[in-house]
């Protein structure tokens, strides 16, 4: 849903790149089993989430390698099947039929919920144990949204809540729970506010609920006594190192999780995604551009 | 010695079977680097760190003692010694106790296949 969790190609041996490809293939097929339209919104997140469960599994042993042709490219692609690519579409078909529910009643529009309906459930094992799970942290968060909370990790905090019940819940033992749980809660909270960072133009606009520009009114528009209209210029000068250190903070400690984990294959895409591709994509977003240099 | 590993060594320490020690010894000290307990102290994490730790200090002692044992296979020729070198495999002590590597330069200066094991004869 966001695609912030993803690796630096340049960094990416070219059997690790096609390997990545492989399951970024692998989760669209998954997931189109659920729903076509859901296959639209894959994000780089589903598909680390899936090399991660699968390097924590078996690695390459539960994994069948399969020809496939895509349909949304006219070309035949090898795929990855199994547990763990499972596993990952599930989530992210749930996690995106709620967001898309919740994206209607914010915008208010028929459009999303319909979008949403055309998701089925059908299938889906961990539907059943991770809907309420959901239901309940986007009724919080929505909660926080209503409220205008000017906490700056309020909102992120739920929202990571939700990412290390998810991660914890396909831990195999004691160890690897806490560690998952760690390394999601502060994952989720790395992407919560970056993505409100990046949004910050937009939300400006529309005026929905970003608790950076919250942070901003409480912390600096009452000095201004309101005489000046919020510039989002203005507010990402001032809020650009508040926000990099709690950014930075949060991958310390996803870190420290990561190195935690005992990883049985694909060690180095997931390395290459956790130390190189979280900081790059947050010097991206801190630094306004579109995209690396070398990416050009 | 104290506890043994419970899973796989080579796992735990994320290298394969037949890395060279000296590639195991790296990814071991990166590991000790990274797991220092004064690194989680403090957090919830603590507990899992030291669990961890104590864990690759075992297996990497178990992958030792398994380098360590002699699994029969070809290892190269041992520098002074002109037969192929097994580790932990001798079929007469280190070397021919009696004439040592002299048997050893014969058979190299004249070619032949001498009576002595540590230049590669086999008729005793």
């Amino acid at each position: 849903m966001f695609g912030y969790v993803q690796p630096v190609r340049m960094e990416l041996k070219i059997r690790e790149w096609l390997e990545f490809k492989k399951f970024y293939c692998g989760v669209c097929v998954a997931t189109r089993k659920h729903s076509s339209v859901a296959s639209f919104f894959l994000s780089y997140d589903s598909v680390f989430f899936a090399i991660l469960l699968a390097a924590l599994n078996s690695g390459r042993g539960e994994l069948k390698e399969k020809r496939h042709f895509c349909w949304l490219t006219m070309k035949p692609v090898w795929i990855f099947a199994g547990k763990s690519v499972e596993n990952s579409s599930s989530v992210f078909t749930l996690l995106l039929k709620y967001k898309l529910l919740d994206d209607a009643v914010d915008r208010k529009s028929l459009f999303w919920k319909f979008l949403s309906g055309l998701i089925s459930s059908k299938g889906l094992e961990t539907w059943k144990q991770m809907k309420m799970t959901v239901v309940r942290y986007l009724k919080m968060l929505r909660q926080v949204e209503l409220r205008n909370s000017s906490n700056l990790e309020e909102a992120a905090t739920v929202f990571g809540g939700l990412t290390a019940t998810i991660f914890k819940s396909f831990a195999s033992d004691e160890n690897q729970s806490l560690a998952m749980e760690h390394l999601g809660r502060y994952l989720g909270m790395w992407i919560y506010l970056l993505d409100a960072y990046n949004d910050l133009d937009e939300d400006l606009k529309r005026g929905s609920y970003n608790p950076i520009l919250e942070f901003y009114k409480s912390r600096f528009l009452h000095k201004l006594k309101n005489s000046r209209k919020i510039v989002s210029e203005d507010v990402k000068q001032r809020m650009l190192n508040i926000v990099r250190e709690k950014l930075y903070n949060y991958l310390d400690e996803v870190w420290k999780a990561y190195d935690l984990l005992v990883l049985k294959d694909f060690k180095s895409i997931l390395d290459n995604i956790i130390y190189f591709g979280l900081q790059e994509r947050t010097e991206v977003v801190l630094s306004g551009k579109k995209r690396v240099c070398h990416q050009k | 010695m104290g506890e043994t590993c419970k899973k796989d060594p080579f796992v735990v320490l994320g290298v394969p079977p037949d890395a060279a020690l000296d590639d195991i010894l790296n990814v071991y000290k990166e590991l000790r680097r990274r797991l220092n307990p004064e690194r989680y102290q403090g957090t919830c994490l603590e507990h899992v760190a030291s669990n961890r730790l104590k864990e690759v200090e075992q297996c990497f002692r178990e992958i030792l003692r398994l380098k360590k044992l002699s699994d029969g296979r070809f290892r190269g020729y041992k520098p002074g010694y002109y037969r192929p070198y097994y580790e932990g495999y001798y079929r007469r002590g280190d070397c021919c106790p009696d004439c040592g590597d002299l048997c050893t330069a014969c058979a190299c200066i004249w070619a032949v296949d001498t009576c002595c094991e540590c230049s590669g004869g086999d008729c005793i």
